[in-house]
């Protein structure tokens, strides 16, 4: 057949065929680009059915010779209202942050607003939200797997790294719609408080070395790049957040058992330990918009389908004037907590810690032998902060005993 | 073919013979002169060679040398000659040689040799399908010689190297037209419309190549005929199969292969043309990058055409299109509230068309069309803890009747006369849990829509000069149930709703299209054109990503969301040069009501109540195109630059509803500035060079107001939207296409065509986007600033590739 006999012809001129498809990578750094608006106020919050759960920060945008900044702004007048019965219980003002009485608490299915005058005498308010009825955690766990996240090292490569995936278990009611929030914290007890770059601690604060010329040359051989580190004081841990907006509607899965919905990892930085608090919030649809808004425009703006950027406009207005542009939101939701205790010392021969500099758990701390101001310090405070604490967490020797 | 070979050098010796006998008889008697004749294709000027030349009075003559030249020395005399090349039409002249004669001879192909059926039926369909004023034709011819990504033939890349069409960037699923939104562009394949029409992610256009016999574009003077888009018509054809022999052709690519066959069925009666393409190459990707370990693309595409034709006076043809996508790509968000390890992407096209051509007389003809359309998009969901698949489905169902009398009256009158009834039955979106229990299936309600229409259309010349194009269209909009209407508080929560059962009215539109032409003419070659067009939409496609995905949902209008309108108004001057070039100005001004966009926040996923995820706005559109195009000769194309705007307006009350402060902005396609470029250079009938230069503004996009550190994270805040522009877009494309046969008898002819997309490696960004700063990542590359900042590219280096084509006839 003289088709076939083309066919064959064609065949044969395949061989011919050469694709070359450069791929280089897709996605290139570019100096970023932006059009600071001036004193834009963001407001965030939570109002919450557990005692230390509520608070408000107040922000504040300014540009300051030409560089962008932010800050809370202090001495604003805050009080959370309930919307039925007109309580107002008035927020103080502890760094930066408003936070209510440490007992205070709400109940689920109550009515409650924020109101704030800052010092400039403006005033907003928001709409009033019903705390939602609170559906309890069952179960978390975490379960190691490989490449649950990446590491970006210095040199621009990415690194993967293995890990514990977090995953709650809860069963949804089927009478209501229900919207969830999900947050961890994670502690993981440190040995490491301070690192001094190119430094040493002394007197509370890290001094930069520097010698007399005589001295140099035998500093810049023992001292050369050298980041002391410095041991706790006392037992201190590092607390550690999720990094993902985590949040679920039950559209799909009303009235299921929402089982091994993950919520989040915790990357193998080191074989220590963890312990781990899942918070577990129930919030109004509208929270939930924009929280999707909010995790739209930091996370998911990165892909082939990234939806479009939009205002991150939550419940808060301005009393005065309808028109003005409020960022931020007061949530008002009910809350239920469960903590898992994580051993890790199986997975050591993947911790980042043991094969890389990377790590969070390396000692380097000062010899004797070294050109260094008396008095040699080997330790430093467990200074309290969001990252860091002294307190044993709640919980920690129960599940460490067992 | 070497038979033929030696049968044409044997006449040529014997011819020679003849003529040396001739000669040796004549030689005392006349003075001698040299004829010089060169022959060359009329359409391009290219040198024909192996032309056959036939002296009559010398029993004599010769073929033609590569550069189409034939020389013999001749006494003076009348001679008569023939000149016929395979192909083209025969040429007969008479010349009296006293001098020395260069003669310049143009062949014109010629149609082939087909029997009287067939070609009444050409004429037919010709007659039908007319042209009308204000389109924009792309040939086949003009189409294969653009370079295109991965050596595909793509009638949407092409068509956006025309004056006023746009994408959304390299990969865009459409084409925007005049700054519409890609929904807003109807595109018809053999009168079926054709809802997802890129395959890949918008890579390249799903429509089989080589069935394709052209592309009509209306924009401006959009014919009473059409309707239901506001902003284009693009109408592609498929090919009919008039042929009473097999002929086949196709390619091979490492991306895709293709092969199409025309031939008779029945001689004179029953016809066929099918062409199939497939690309099944994902294999390949983890060679470039690993990144691409987790990517498949594999696609399908088929037409199958039938032509019966059952007496001299009928045509019936009948259109099978089929065209399926599968890919999944690490660049593709996951979707809220399933969870899954990875999303894979299933969508396919299956159309049919059935077309009956009636000749009641020599000049009026009834066109009867039914149409269906069905398009069925599907994401599958892979569980992350668990050996199950989710699946969500959507699908729309399209069906149409159209029946339509055109009659030319005389030589200044013509018109055409039509209803027209389509009917939409879109299946929002259906969820599958599989044999998974994380999720309870989901099932919205069908939308079932129906828009019936009548049209009419008067072509009238009431003057040498003067030119007029009439067209009124009427269309009724129906939407029935079953269908939930709520009622909303002003917080928007819901306070009661009406059910409407299955086919019970629920709302209606209706409106008057007016579309007008009008052309006076300046002198022979220059012309000035008027037009004006209203046009109704009441489906669209609803999205708040840079471009719509194929799981894009598609919506009709209801009682919430209104129809789409728009007047389009028109003015252009149109003048050739020296019979070369052909140059045009045109401007326009189009103004459109309800388009839509989202809320803050949209998600339209599985959403039963839309109307609480998007608000309609109004938008207005306006610029001027320059075009030049040289369509013939040895270097050919053309070139146009675009001045345009389009742009926005909210008016909303309240903050959600309000977009830059109820001010006018830039819409996601407003390119100020457009330049296209494509020439051609056709050196001799092996090779042919084309070059494609495209150059244009950058996409508007939104920068932050500010970034906030929100639950640790630093967040940017915008205030705004479009409120600035990536950098302008360029690249240049090349392809080299070597057609190496070099007996033009052969059945077999075949074709090397290299492609060299975006020649110098421009690095045109797709999007750009923040990130948090991540340590030491990219060192003080972003410097102070409270974020970073990322380019995302799709092709942002130099893209080679090489195909082979063949046609076998």
């Amino acid at each position: 057949m003289v088709f076939f006999k083309y066919i064959f012809k064609a065949i044969n001129l395949f061989y011919f065929l050469i694709i070359l498809i450069l791929f280089q990578k897709c996605i290139d750094p570019t100096v970023p680009e932006f059009q600071f608006a001036e004193d834009l106020i963001f407001i965030d919050g939570f109002i919450t059915d557990k005692p230390k759960g509520s608070y408000v920060s107040v922000k504040k945008s300014k540009l300051e010779f030409g560089i962008y900044k932010t800050f809370p702004i202090e001495g604003c007048q805050v009080s959370f209202i309930n919307s039925i019965t007109g309580k107002s219980v008035l927020l103080k003002e502890i760094e930066g942050v408003y936070l209510p009485d440490e007992n205070f608490k709400i109940n689920s299915g109550e009515k409650w607003e924020l109101n704030i005058v800052l010092p400039s005498g403006k005033n907003y308010k928001s709409f009033p939200e019903i705390a939602p009825f609170n559906v309890e955690v069952n179960s978390a766990k975490a379960v190691f797997k490989n490449n649950v996240t990446t590491f970006t090292t210095p040199s621009g490569s990415d690194q993967s790294i293995s890990g514990h995936k977090i995953f709650v278990n809860f069963e949804d009611p089927l009478d209501q719609e229900n919207y969830y929030f999900h947050r961890f914290r994670v502690y993981e007890e440190t040995i490491t408080c301070l690192t001094c770059p190119n430094g040493v601690y002394r007197n509370g604060e890290c001094l930069v070395l520097d010698f007399p010329p005589y001295q140099r040359f035998q500093s810049a051989y023992y001292l050369a790049n050298r980041d002391f580190t410095y041991g706790c004081d006392i037992p201190c841990w590092d607390i550690d957040y999720n990094d993902q907006t985590k949040i679920f509607s039950d559209e799909f899965s009303n009235g299921l058992n929402v089982e091994s919905y993950e919520i989040g990892n915790v990357p193998l930085l080191s074989v220590n330990p963890f312990f781990l608090t899942v918070q577990q919030f129930n919030i109004t649809k509208s929270a939930y918009n924009y929280f999707k808004t909010l995790k739209d425009v930091s996370e998911n703006s990165s892909s082939l389908n990234a939806p479009l950027p939009t205002a991150l406009v939550g419940n808060l207005y301005n009393p005065n004037d309808f028109s003005e542009f409020v960022l931020g939101r007061i949530t008002v939701a009910s809350e239920s907590n469960i903590s898992i205790f994580q051993n890790r010392t199986e997975f050591g021969d993947q911790a980042v810690s043991n094969n890389s500099a990377y790590g969070r758990q390396r000692l380097d701390p000062e010899i004797y032998e070294m050109p260094l101001p008396e008095p040699l310090t080997f330790f430093a405070p467990c200074q309290e902060s969001r990252f860091r604490t002294s307190i044993v967490p709640e919980g920690w020797y129960n599940f460490n005993q067992n | 073919m070497k038979y033929s070979s030696f049968k044409y050098h044997f006449l040529f010796l014997v011819l020679l013979c003849f003529s040396f006998s001739y000669s040796q008889n004549n030689s005392t008697l006349q003075n001698i002169y040299k004829l010089q004749i060169n022959v060359s294709n009329s359409e391009d000027n290219i040198p024909l060679r192996d032309v056959t030349i036939i002296i009559d009075q010398i029993n004599s003559g010769g073929i033609t040398d590569k550069n189409g030249n034939y020389f013999i020395e001749m006494y003076e005399g009348e001679y008569d000659l023939t000149v016929s090349y395979l192909g083209f039409s025969e040429i007969k002249k008479s010349i009296y040689l006293n001098n020395d004669l260069k003669l310049e001879i143009l062949m014109e192909e010629s149609k082939e040799e087909l029997s009287e059926v067939i070609v009444n039926a050409i004429n037919l369909n010709d007659n039908v399908e007319s042209p009308q004023m204000g389109v924009f034709k792309l040939a086949t011819r003009d189409l294969i010689k653009i370079p295109s990504g991965l050596g595909e033939f793509d009638v949407l890349r092409g068509m956006t190297l025309l004056a006023g069409v746009n994408n959304a960037g390299d990969v865009s699923n459409g084409i925007s037209v005049r700054g519409g939104s890609l929904d807003q562009n109807l595109m018809l394949y053999d009168q079926a419309p054709v809802f997802n029409p890129t395959h890949l992610f918008g890579l390249f256009s799903v429509f089989t190549p080589d069935v394709i016999s052209g592309v009509d574009m209306y924009q401006a003077n959009i014919p009473s005929k059409f309707g239901g888009r506001m902003a284009s018509v693009l109408d592609i054809k498929v090919k009919n199969p008039y042929t009473d022999k097999l002929k086949l052709e196709g390619g091979v690519g490492l991306v895709s292969s293709r092969l199409t066959v025309t031939t008779p069925i029945i001689k004179d009666k029953l016809l066929m043309i099918a062409g199939g393409r497939a690309g099944f190459t994902d294999f390949l990707f983890p060679m470039f990058s690993k990144k691409l370990e987790n990517t498949k693309a594999n696609f399908i595409d088929n037409t199958i055409k039938l032509l019966y034709l059952p007496s001299e006076n009928d045509q019936i043809s009948f259109t099978h299109f089929y065209t399926t996508d599968f890919y999944k790509l690490d660049l593709i968000t996951n979707i809220e509230n399933i969870s899954s390890s990875d999303n894979s992407y299933d969508f396919s096209t299956f159309n049919q068309t059935l077309s009956w051509i009636r000749s009641i007389s020599e000049k009026a003809f009834i066109k009867t069309t039914l149409v269906n359309s069905k398009y069925s998009p599907k994401t599958l969901f892979k569980e992350s803890e668990a050996n199950n698949t989710i699946t969500f489905q959507s699908q729309i169902n399209f069906s149409k009747i159209n029946s339509e009398y055109s009659k030319k009256v005389n030589e200044k009158l013509d018109y055409y006369i039509g209803i027209q009834a389509n009917r939409y039955n879109i299946n929002p979106g259906s969820l599958d849990p599989g044999n998974g229990n994380s999720i309870n299936p989901v099932n919205l309600n069908n939308e079932i829509s129906y828009e019936l229409s009548g049209y009419s259309n008067f072509n009238f010349n009431p003057t040498e000069k003067i030119s007029l194009s009439l067209g009124l269209r009427y269309t009724n909009f129906y939407l029935n149930g079953p269908y939930t209407e709520n009622q909303y508080d002003n917080d928007g929560l819901i306070i009661s709703n009406q059910e409407y059962i299955d086919g019970e009215k629920v709302q209606s539109y209706s409106g008057i299209e007016p579309r007008l032409g009008a052309s006076l003419k300046l002198s022979d070659d220059s012309s000035i054109k008027i037009s004006y067009a209203k046009i109704n939409q009441y489906i669209q496609n609803i999205y708040n990503t840079t471009t719509p995905l194929p799981t894009s949902r598609w919506k009709t209008s209801d009682p919430f969301i209104l129809p789409q309108s728009n007047n389009t108004y028109g003015l252009g001057l149109f003048k050739n040069l020296n019979s070369k070039f052909e140059f045009s100005i045109e401007g326009y001004y189009r103004s459109t009501q309800n388009n839509l966009t989202y809320k803050p926040g949209a998600d339209f996923f599985l959403e039963q109540y839309l109307e609480n995820d998007v608000i309609q706005i109004d938008g207005r559109a306006y610029g001027i195109e320059f075009s030049l195009r040289k369509p013939s000769g040895r270097i050919n194309g053309w070139m146009n630059y675009t001045w345009a705007k389009s742009l926005l307006k909210s008016d909303g009350k309240i903050i959600s509803e309000t977009i830059n402060s109820n001010q006018w902005y830039d819409s996601e396609f407003d390119r100020p500035h457009t330049f296209n470029g494509t020439i051609n250079f056709e050196t001799d009938k092996f090779n042919t060079w084309s070059f494609n230069f495209t150059a244009q503004s950058g996409r508007p996009y939104t920068v932050a107001n500010g970034v906030f550190e929100i639950n640790d994270k630093s967040v940017p805040i915008f205030l705004e939207r479009n409120n600035a522009r990536l950098p302008f877009y360029h690249r240049l494309d090349f392809s080299w296409k070597v057609a190496y046969n070099k007996d033009d008898y052969d059945r077999w002819r075949g074709d090397w065509t290299l492609t060299i997309y975006n020649l110098y490696g421009a690095k045109n960004p797709l999007n750009r986007y923040y990130t948090e700063k991540n340590g030491s990542q990219f060192g003080n590359f972003f410097g102070k600033s409270p974020l970073g900042s990322f380019n995302l590219s799709v092709v942002n280096s130099v893209f080679v590739s090489i195909s082979y084509n063949f046609k076998f006839q």
